[in-house]
């Protein structure tokens, strides 16, 4: 698996376990869609442990999120290192996305609702 | 149709190997050589070389140093040896074949790289160049991404420049060159070449689809686009280079990063 999923309070937290790209975006599709058929409403992807997401991981991002929405649910990614930071601006998803520096700051962020 | 007779080497030690191939070989009008030592290759350069891949990868380099750009170069592999393929690929290898052999593959091979196209197999290194060659598979995606930056770092190019600006757009030419332009087809070949100058590095991804225009390609950090799941790819390729140049037909890129 290239993620692996946790809970903390009523947050599902899915941790990518380096690089998202179009060899392995489906699993992580795959993964958060399940999430949220099950009823999770709060989702955190966590990107501390990875170095490069390239199109097709950042279009992934982008129809999960939209889905997440539309299903009433919220979306925060987590600890974008400055490489990912930089592909975030030049492709303007920073304006499209909510990031937070770390875990623990998207989990305040998302339980405070 | 070739005029005089091709020949074919066979670097096997496998009794079975060698008795599968020699007369499928004569039944192409080649002339088959069976020589697993170096020390016992002919010093004119085979058409084909088959290198089978039980005996390791480092042959494959041993032919690639002893034969010129107009042999093709054959893995052939089974199901202990298949984990070696992408090595085999990566020293210079053109193409692979299964054993036990598929008589209608073989013939196809032999047609693809010495009856039709004859021309040069890649040249892996030298000081100003990389190229190399590999499935339409993505599987082979990072580890190709990886050797042209390996490359560039050893030729002391700019670290973030490197990891950043050349693996991500490179990444994006890669997959869009196996996914659309051969679209996934086993059978179709991405080809890699990077050159190195004094002022800049340029690197070409050729596939062998019919090409596209890069010009209908719509900006996807435009408002009505932001919510698209695709079409980041090209924009990311061509906001990430200094230059970025397509030939006539569509199926090459050349991305060009200055020193």
């Amino acid at each position: 698996m290239t993620f692996t999923t946790g809970r903390e309070n009523d947050v599902s937290v899915f941790s990518m376990d380096g690089e998202l790209t179009v060899g392995n975006r489906q699993d992580l599709k795959r993964g958060v869609l399940d999430a949220v058929a099950n009823g999770d409403r709060k989702i955190l992807i966590d990107f501390a442990q990875t170095s490069y997401i390239d199109s097709s991981g950042l279009g992934v991002l982008v129809s999960l999120s939209k889905r997440i929405r539309e299903s009433g649910g919220e979306l925060r990614l987590a600890a974008l290192n400055e490489d990912l930071g930089t592909l975030f601006e030049l492709t303007r998803l920073d304006t499209l996305f909510s990031i937070a520096d770390d875990r623990s700051a998207a989990l305040a962020d998302l339980t405070d609702r | 149709m070739a005029d005089a007779p091709q020949r074919a080497l066979i670097c096997s030690t496998r009794t079975a190997v060698i008795q599968a191939l020699v007369p499928e070989l004569k039944e192409l009008d080649a002339v088959p050589h069976v020589a697993h030592d170096p020390a016992e290759w002919p010093r004119e350069p085979p058409a084909m070389v088959f290198l089978d891949l039980e005996m390791g990868t480092q042959l494959v380099s041993a032919a690639r140093r002893a034969f010129g750009p107009d042999t093709s170069f054959l893995a052939l592999v089974d199901n202990e040896s298949a984990s070696r393929l992408i090595g085999a690929f990566a020293a210079g290898c053109n193409d692979y074949l299964f054993f036990p052999i598929n008589t209608d593959e073989l013939k196809l091979i032999w047609r693809k790289h010495v009856e039709l196209t004859r021309k040069p197999a890649p040249s892996r290194a030298s000081s100003d160049r990389v190229a190399l060659e590999f499935p339409s598979d993505v599987a082979y995606l990072e580890e190709a991404v990886g050797e042209i930056v390996r490359a560039c770092e050893e030729r002391e190019i700019s670290a973030a420049r490197a990891r950043l600006n050349l693996r991500v757009a490179l990444g994006e030419a890669v997959a869009n060159a196996i996914l659309y332009g051969n679209r996934q087809d086993p059978f179709k070949r991405v080809r890699v070449r990077a050159e190195f100058r004094p002022d800049r590095v340029a690197v070409t991804v050729t596939d062998e689809g019919s090409g596209f225009d890069p010009a209908v390609v719509p900006d996807p950090t435009r408002p009505e686009n932001q919510w698209r799941s695709h079409g980041r790819g090209l924009f990311l390729l061509q906001s990430l280079m200094d230059a970025v140049e397509y030939n006539d037909v569509g199926n090459a890129v050349t991305l060009v990063l200055f020193r």
